[in-house]
């Protein structure tokens, strides 16, 4: 831990624990609210681009080219967040919270149980840190004006979970670099999977209503963290071994 | 307590309560699964319909009318269920789980959370047989089949929440009118919605960009029984927000 790393981090957590109710819900945010938010920016996202198979003019992207794009950068979002989630299995890096006197003005019972869940998991590199540049990196590629609106999105949810002390801002720094990195290598080599991506984004032309209802699914399910999914899952699991 | 309420009921709740991983399928069921089905109806909806200016087949709804009965469907869904708390706020009837001495195969630990999380909830009219048949009745616009499935699909977790004790049958029997009365009252003054209607359907159209966001956020606190929306009105308004 470097003394600007410690400066950034306790300036932070004055921020976020000025008070109970900016604690508890920097937490909240933390925990539900950015699924949500990336789920929304997806769906907006994906009505980008003119209709068409060939632009107007100039710099202009048809929704066809815009949503092979979507595609990549939901791709990038589970590639960078496994290995983030890979690499955070191979280099223990002990969250700030484990080691560092920070404030945390909520019910400590609460407090134990949020830093229990942590206090074994390594926070390098910050997955959803990976997950957030992705989409600023997509949003970036459309319009620099909003992507650089987007990146101080980021960078103030990296502030806030810099601030509860879930991560050091080296392991904020990873995971956006992380997010950069497989998102632009995807994008460069986009022409590649084109074979792959046109079907898809195709059926949405096709066959709206089961397409559209696959999207609104798959979007709603990463709003609450793939919990419908996983509790599917094990009531499946449940059923099949009897139990 | 009605004879044939309770007798209904206990029938309902024998059929469910057989082992535990068949009540807590249930439990998971009558949670949020039918709100999670209801978006998917409006959405499946919402795509479907011939675009407008197209004339392949007149008997097919444009995408225009399609979207601006889904609208109305949406806010006598919302209504109804707003109805139904109002309603349950004035006429307290306890649940048949805090009333009667349901057999349950579950932990009592867990059980008696729940509880007593209703204990101070009243079932009737029931909000969600309110919110279901009002989608029900506007499926019915669309296509007779299409309302009679979600009829028999709203029927069969009404009867989920029966055997699980959330509701008496006169509850869910109340809350069904009160949901196909609502959606019928509200199609009938269409004509006078038209101001909101027409704007919304128009930002979906001018601004897909803003419009599809915010219809995803709405799709979700359906399914989370509206909290966001209630929340919202509770702190402008004063009141509670929805019950389990």
């Amino acid at each position: 831990m470097n003394g600007f790393e410690s400066w950034l981090l306790h300036r932070s957590n004055d921020w976020v624990a000025r008070s109970p109710a900016s604690f508890a819900g920097a937490l909240d945010f933390s925990d539900r609210g950015l699924w949500l938010l990336m789920a929304a920016v997806l769906a907006g996202l994906w009505f980008v681009g003119e209709p068409g198979i060939i632009p107007t003019e100039n710099g202009k992207i048809t929704r066809l080219d815009n949503r092979q794009r979507i595609l990549l950068m939901l791709g990038a979002m589970g590639i960078s967040s496994g290995l983030a989630r890979l690499l955070q299995l191979t280099v223990f890096h002990a969250r700030p919270l484990v080691d560092v006197g920070l404030k945390a003005p909520i019910d400590p019972q609460v407090w134990q149980t949020v830093s229990s869940r942590l206090e074994l998991q390594s926070g390098f590199p910050s997955y959803q840190m990976a997950l957030i540049l992705v989409l600023v990196t997509g949003i970036f590629y459309h319009h620099a004006g909003a992507g650089g609106l987007a990146l101080l999105g980021g960078a103030y949810y990296g502030l806030l979970v810099v601030g509860l002390g879930f991560y050091w801002p080296i392991d904020i720094l990873a995971g956006a670099l992380l997010g950069v990195l497989i998102t632009s290598l995807l994008f460069i080599c986009q022409p590649c999977w084109r074979g792959l991506l046109r079907p898809i984004v195709l059926q949405f032309e096709y066959h709206q209503i089961l397409a559209h209802l696959t999207g609104f699914l798959f979007l709603f399910d990463l709003s609450q963290k793939f919990a419908t999914s996983s509790s599917l899952l094990r009531i499946l699991y449940g059923f099949t071994l009897g139990g | 307590m009605l004879a044939w309420d309770v007798a209904i009921l206990t029938l309902t709740h024998k059929l469910i309560a057989t082992n535990a991983p068949a009540f807590f399928a249930v439990l998971f069921l009558a949670d949020r699964v039918p709100l999670v089905i209801s978006t998917m109806v409006l959405v499946a909806l919402w795509f479907s319909g011939q675009p407008d200016g197209t004339s392949q087949q007149p008997a097919r709804l444009t995408q225009r009318e399609s979207r601006q009965r889904i609208l109305l469907i949406i806010f006598s869904m919302v209504a109804a269920f707003f109805l139904a708390q109002v309603i349950g706020d004035l006429f307290f009837r306890p649940r048949p789980l805090v009333d009667l001495p349901l057999q349950v195969p579950i932990d009592p630990q867990i059980w008696t959370s729940i509880v007593d999380q209703l204990r101070n909830d009243g079932g009737f009219p029931s909000q969600h047989a309110a919110f279901w048949f009002a989608l029900t009745a506007g499926l019915f616009t669309f296509d007779w089949r299409a309302g009679l499935a979600a009829g028999l699909i709203s029927l069969f977790f009404s009867a989920l929440r029966m055997g699980l004790g959330y509701n008496y049958p006169s509850d869910a029997i109340a809350g069904a009118c009160l949901g196909i009365l609502t959606c019928a009252g509200i199609f009938s003054i269409r004509q006078k919605l038209a101001w909101l209607i027409l704007p919304t359907f128009q930002f979906f159209r001018r601004n897909p960009i803003l419009a599809y966001p915010f219809g995803l956020l709405v799709m979700i606190d359906i399914t989370q029984r509206m909290r966001w929306l209630f929340g919202l009105l509770a702190i402008l308004f004063g009141g509670r927000g929805p019950s389990l």
